[in-house]
């Protein structure tokens, strides 16, 4: 009974997102973003009122997207945005920022790149790289964790035990996202016929599409685990976190090359406020936490993703030589896979000079 | 035999529009007798239609009498066939398929030579395989003609059937139908508002006025001389029957010398 | 002749794009990303065509429209007829199928998907709610618009109501069944391609969204192209279609 409920209740929602926001839903704090995307747009005017007009003349805007539905910042950034750090070290050069959310995750927020709609964009490793492959201008500033953990989450009454038994079965992976390399990973390590596995490319409605039996796997992150689990019961037959951490990803932060050339300033700011909260995180563990929470990810569900012994080592933004081997693997997966036809130059893609440039004005 | 004799006896026949009930037919009493060729005429309008599809079986009637043979009629039956003013051809079917539209209870071969000698009848050998959009609007009207004789009626039912045509084809389809009437000797009763075809084509001619419907004089035009349009019996006929129409004028008679 | 003129005169919207853009992609007014070249194109359309991906994909989008389609042809044919047949019929489905009608097909398909999984049924789901429409409504006004005048001289001939049906009010309605018809095989085939888009694991609507996921405009295009093609295909063989079955509709006017 109540599953029917919750059905109906998904549906009324799926239905008005369907119909309000589109396949490439773009939530915004104040106001919603006009979704088409328009060719070699300039994303620096301000446009935070209700009537569309620029708000102050003197402050220009930076537009950051992220690989989900809503524009809340989490983790370290949404530390950063919390304590105030994005604002301060965001007004000393002139600039305020406006998060736009991408529901259809890594390859929306590659389009805004290339027409020019975003400036920056705090997102998977996959989706970059390809862009750079692809010859698009975009340079890798920051790696927020170098190691993202991934995992496989199935209904708790399913009897998927280990990958192996996805053969015969649909698995949402979200095409063009580091899921896509997950799965390719999977495949090998666990010697999985892949053509016996239906491969459902649903990014926006994936949980919907788990919960109402269209799906029997989804290939997503722990959180999103916990997040279902809320609702609908389901599990976690595999983990980064627990075999072959090797296949974690990382979460970058990405600047449009323009932007990068034209406003270097800005991309500083931007990285400054992200060391400064990630300093007081080392400080205040438990604080930090509770900041991680947002609207769509309650404490408790924090909690038992992050647990005690939570390293924050891997979001100190740095990129380190450990990072750029990994991105090189990820290179070479895309290339076997055909996802791109060039390779991609990794040298050229990350530009820690940006960071480098943040620890010294902070004086570290 | 005895011909059977068609018989009209105090027709009143009116219709609702709206909540009104317009009379359309008043005190009509008519005999036709078997091979008779009787037109009616009259301005054109429902009236005179409406009596023919009185006859014909498509409508209906409260008051009054209609029978033929003693019968009363009631709904349509291959006794009885009509022709329209459009020629109301099947498009979908070739002329012979519409020739033969109403002899289903007919044997195959018996339906192939009714539809033959009717072909034949209405001169249109060579056109059976055609489509109706094919024809002039004369030969159209004789395939519909040739179908309305198919089943071989013993009255022929004729509502304007040359007022969609030209006038010289009019004039030629007029001397056709006679044709057909002599070989055939169905009996004619055709409706039109051409006074000179109703001279023309008549033995008796049924002058009726509209609104409602009634008969105002039935004029014996059954003799040679009459005939003649060129005559001045076929002028005085002319004359008597246009001042029906228009009682206020007096149309004067061009004396041809 | 005058074939040849009519061919001229159709290409040459197409043959002016292809000039553009080719200028376009030789001036590199966009990088690959946004614009691929004709080249690019041309080779992802070798490719597909070559390891049979193409045809895999196309012959399970057609399947789908096949189903569908005739599934739309059989309800909108029954039902047009039925309604215009019969006045309290009509009373009885067209206030209700009014109303399904005025919403978008884009709102029913996250709906459908919902009720009927991501396979075979949504689709063919989604197909006959587009197809079925233009088809009910051109059979009924096809069947509403038989001539008066006919319906007279099936009464004359003492035609049985279903006599009446299948010798005057059906071929009558024929020309405007066609109408219907080749709406409906338009709307079809543009049906399958969105459901494929929102949710599916095959197809060539599918191909289409998994290569935009993956930045791959030339596959995008391609398929894009390859949908135009097959739906004039379809219209084409449908017109033919229509032309044998109404041989008294002569091209003499």
């Amino acid at each position: 009974m109540r599953k029917n409920n919750f059905k109906v209740l998904a549906f009324l929602v799926l239905a008005l997102l369907i119909a309000g926001c589109g396949y490439n839903s773009t939530a915004e704090t104040s106001v919603k973003a006009n979704g088409s995307i328009s060719p070699g747009a300039k994303s620096t005017a301000g446009q935070d009122t209700a009537s569309g007009k620029a708000s102050e003349p003197s402050e220009k805007t930076v537009t950051l997207a992220l690989a989900q539905e809503s524009n809340e910042l989490t983790g370290i950034w949404g530390l950063a945005d919390k304590k105030k750090y994005l604002e301060e070290e965001l007004n000393k050069v002139g600039y305020r920022l406006k998060v736009l959310g991408f529901a259809a995750a890594g390859p929306a927020v590659n389009e805004a790149f290339v027409s020019g709609k975003i400036d920056l964009a705090y997102y998977g490793n996959l989706p970059p790289v390809v862009l750079k492959a692809k010859g698009i201008d975009v340079s890798i500033v920051s790696i927020g964790d170098s190691r993202f953990n991934l995992s496989v989450i199935v209904p708790a009454a399913s009897d998927i035990r280990t990958p192996k038994d996805l053969e015969g079965k649909k698995v949402i992976v979200g095409r063009g996202t580091i899921l896509d390399e997950y799965w390719g990973n999977l495949v090998k390590a666990y010697g999985i016929d892949a053509g016996k596995v239906k491969l459902i490319n649903d990014v926006a409605n994936a949980n919907s599409t788990l919960i109402s039996g269209n799906a029997d796997a989804l290939l997503s992150v722990d959180l999103t685990a916990q997040l279902i689990n809320k609702q609908y019961p389901v599990k976690v037959i595999e983990s980064t976190a627990k075999n072959y951490p090797e296949f974690a990803s990382q979460t970058v932060l990405a600047a449009a090359g323009k932007f990068a050339k034209e406003q270097p300033q800005v991309v500083v700011a931007v990285l400054k406020a992200y060391i400064r909260a990630y300093d007081y995180a080392l400080e205040h563990k438990d604080e930090a936490l509770q900041a991680f929470a947002t609207k769509s990810i309650p404490v408790d569900v924090i909690e038992k993703v992050y647990s005690s012994e939570f390293n924050f080592a891997n979001l100190d933004g740095g990129i380190e030589e450990a990072d750029k081997a990994r991105l090189n693997k990820l290179n070479e997966f895309l290339l076997e896979y055909k996802y791109i036809e060039k390779s991609a130059d990794i040298d050229n893609l990350v530009d820690t000079s940006f960071f480098e440039k943040a620890k010294k004005e902070l004086g570290k | 035999m005895a011909g059977q004799v068609l018989k009209i006896k105090d027709l009143y026949k009116s219709f609702k529009v709206g909540k009104d009930e317009i009379p359309v037919l008043q005190n009509i009493s008519l005999e036709f007798r078997k091979g008779e060729f009787v037109t009616i005429v009259g301005h054109s309008g429902c009236g005179k239609s409406t009596l023919l599809k009185i006859i014909a079986g498509l409508v209906e009637y409260e008051t009054g009498e209609v029978t033929y043979g003693e019968k009363r009629i009631t709904a349509p039956g291959t006794d009885r066939g009509m022709v329209f003013q459009e020629h109301r051809l099947l498009p979908w079917l070739t002329i012979e398929e519409n020739i033969g539209f109403g002899l289903f209870s007919l044997s195959k071969e018996k339906k192939k030579a009714a539809i033959s000698k009717h072909v034949e009848l209405v001169r249109l050998n060579g056109f059976e395989k055609a489509y109706p959009s094919q024809l002039s609007g004369g030969m159209a009207q004789r395939a519909a003609i040739a179908r309305g004789l198919a089943s071989n009626p013993e009255i022929l039912l004729l509502d304007e059937p040359f007022g969609a045509l030209d006038a010289l084809t009019r004039i030629q389809m007029q001397k056709e139908i006679l044709r057909i009437w002599k070989e055939e000797k169905t009996t004619m009763i055709m409706v039109t508002h051409d006074i000179d075809e109703a001279i023309f084509l008549g033995q008796k001619v049924v002058v009726m006025s509209a609104r409602p419907g009634e008969i105002k004089e039935i004029i014996d035009v059954n003799t040679a001389t009459v005939k003649d349009r060129g005559s001045t019996e076929f002028a005085h006929i002319k004359k008597r029957i246009y001042n029906h129409f228009f009682e206020d004028e007096n149309m004067e008679i061009e004396y041809v010398i | 002749m005058k074939n040849l003129r009519v061919i001229l005169l159709s290409l040459i919207i197409p043959a002016a794009v292809i000039i553009f853009w080719s200028i376009a992609t030789a001036r590199g007014i966009a990088p690959e990303a946004i614009l691929p070249s004709i080249r690019s194109v041309l080779k992802v359309f070798k490719e597909n065509l070559a390891s049979g991906q193409l045809e895999l994909d196309l012959g399970i989008s057609l399947m789908r429209v096949v189903k569908g389609y005739f599934a739309a042809v059989l309800l909108g044919v029954i039902l047009g007829t039925t309604m215009g047949m019969s006045k309290n019929m009509n009373y009885i489905f067209s206030l209700t199928l009014n109303a399904i009608r005025q919403i978008p097909m884009m709102a029913w398909i996250p709906l459908i998907i919902l009720w009927f999984g991501i396979d075979e049924l949504s689709k063919i789901v989604v197909i006959i709610l587009g197809a079925f429409f233009p088809i009910m409504v051109n059979t009924f006004s096809g069947i509403r618009g038989t001539p008066p005048g006919y319906i007279e001289i099936a009464r004359l001939y003492k035609l049985s109501r279903w006599n009446t049906f299948r010798k005057v009010y059906l071929p009558s309605a024929i020309p405007q069944i066609f109408v219907g018809l080749k709406l409906g095989l338009g709307i079809s085939w543009m049906a399958v391609v969105a459901a494929e888009l929102i949710a599916s694991t095959e197809g060539i609507g599918f191909r289409i969204s998994d290569a935009r996921s993956l930045m791959k405009p030339d596959v995008v295009i391609m398929g894009m192209i390859v949908i135009g093609v097959v739906g004039i295909l379809m219209d084409k063989i449908l017109t033919f279609v229509s032309r044998k079955a109404t041989p008294w509709i002569g091209s003499k006017r």
